[in-house]
């Protein structure tokens, strides 16, 4: 029998150059699929094509979240060749340094497209579109707000804002702050990441959630034993069949843990 | 495709009159099926709109709404049902209004006194790059909502 070994989710600006190719080959072969383990399937859940599936301004916002990445990236992990790890990276917007270099980059020193920093919008019937809803796009887009510091509500959340909310003991107080940070950092990407139906189709949605779950996960370990107040455990999270709620509290169940020191690596392109 | 036209909204709300360590405001029903923006709360400044910068003194905070895009199915889809039926265990509709939560406590101690009424304007605001490549009916009439609290803790 063998020894299941938890995966390592690190910061993007963490990974090594390696990592970084192996995460770029993992949303490429994803892309490249046009059926239910494909990148635009697993994209599509999140909004349009309908039905929207994504849970918004609940205490369900978390744990659906935490399942949805759990499903993406399994399929991450499908596609890899034997003996290539690959595990989601988390974006932290509280730095203030603005999209990855390994997300921005629009082309690659080889001269290929970077899988990080756009993907098609892609499998949504015409007829989703109308004339009062989100255009219609082929290609993910980017808007992004200022960096750095001192760009008041213009900017991203800060250091001390994610402190602020890692602070609150309540559940039901944590999470509706917490979202109000993620909303944040969707508006500031702007573009498609700014709408709800086409933002999952950007890869530095993946990126973004990963650090929304990491900061659940931090909090978890400051409160143990907190649930996700009122609703109940056995909830199931649809359209994930083989996980409700009360199987998201614990991401060491779920075959992974967050790094928890950031070292410094050579930039990666 | 057309400009974003703010639809600013004033509340009036009394300050506590004890001494307070952490003061919420929180609205209550509010609708975010379309555009995604920021709503800017500014305290005692009913003027208040879109230029004005969150750099003044009666700002207090924002929150911001993941917007849903408008509707993507036929008429009547993206209209929440007023009832639910017994026996109806669906999930509660995408578009069911929210609450959000914006803590004020340092800007209400300085610009409120004890026991004073006091205004809050609500000012929706969408980034220019967003407006300019949406539909006009997403970036107009944003601002809907039920309520406003104000939620003091001694």
């Amino acid at each position: 029998m063998s020894t299941a070994l938890l995966r390592y989710r690190k910061s993007v600006t963490s990974l090594s150059p390696n990592e970084v190719s192996a995460l770029r080959l993992a949303i490429s072969n994803m892309l490249s699929l046009d059926d239910d383990r494909g990148y635009a399937y697993w994209a599509g859940i999140h909004g349009l094509p309908l039905p929207i599936s994504c849970t918004h301004g609940t205490p369900l916002f978390l744990p659906w979240h935490r399942a949805y990445l759990y499903y993406f990236e399994q399929y991450l992990l499908d596609v890899m060749p034997d003996g290539v790890a690959v595990s989601l990276p988390w974006w932290d917007w509280s730095i203030q340094a603005g999209v990855p270099v390994s997300y921005a980059l629009i082309d690659l020193p080889d001269g290929t497209s970077n899988p990080l920093a756009a993907a098609p919008v892609s499998g949504i019937p015409d007829v989703q579109f109308r004339d009062e809803n989100v255009p219609k796009v082929a290609q993910t887009s980017r808007t992004p707000g200022p960096t750095g510091q001192g760009h008041g509500s213009a900017g991203l959340p800060s250091v001390a804002e994610v402190s602020a909310v890692l602070a609150l003991q309540d559940f039901a107080d944590f999470t509706i702050q917490l979202e109000d940070l993620h909303n944040r950092v969707h508006v500031w990407v702007g573009g498609t990441m700014s709408e709800i139906p086409v933002a999952a189709f950007d890869p530095i949605f993946w990126a973004h959630h990963t650090m929304i779950d990491r900061v659940w996960a931090l909090w978890q370990q400051a409160h143990p034993g907190a649930g996700v107040g009122s609703v109940p455990l056995d909830y199931p999270l649809g359209p994930f069949p083989t996980l409700n709620v009360g199987q998201t509290l614990s991401i060491t169940a779920l075959g992974y843990q967050y790094a928890s020191a950031t070292s410094s690596a050579a930039a990666a392109t | 495709m057309a400009p974003f036209v703010s639809n600013p909204s004033t509340v009036m709300l009394t300050a506590p009159s004890e001494p307070y360590v952490r003061a919420d405001l929180e609205l209550h029903g509010v609708d975010h099926s379309k555009a995604s923006f920021e709503g800017r709360l500014f305290l005692n400044n009913p003027e208040a709109g879109p230029d004005t910068p969150t750099t003044d003194e009666s700002y207090a905070g924002s929150f911001w709404i993941f917007g849903h895009g408008g509707c993507a199915g036929g008429e009547g889809h993206c209209e929440p049902s007023r009832e639910l039926r017994p026996f109806d265990f669906r999930a509660e509709h995408q578009l069911t209004p929210i609450s959000k939560l914006v803590v004020v406590t340092a800007k209400l101690r300085q610009l409120v006194p004890p026991a004073r009424d006091f205004s809050v304007r609500i000012v929706p605001y969408v980034r220019p790059e967003s407006a300019e490549r949406l539909p006009s009916n997403l970036v107009t009439d944003l601002l809907h909502f039920e309520r406003v609290d104000l939620l003091a803790y001694q």
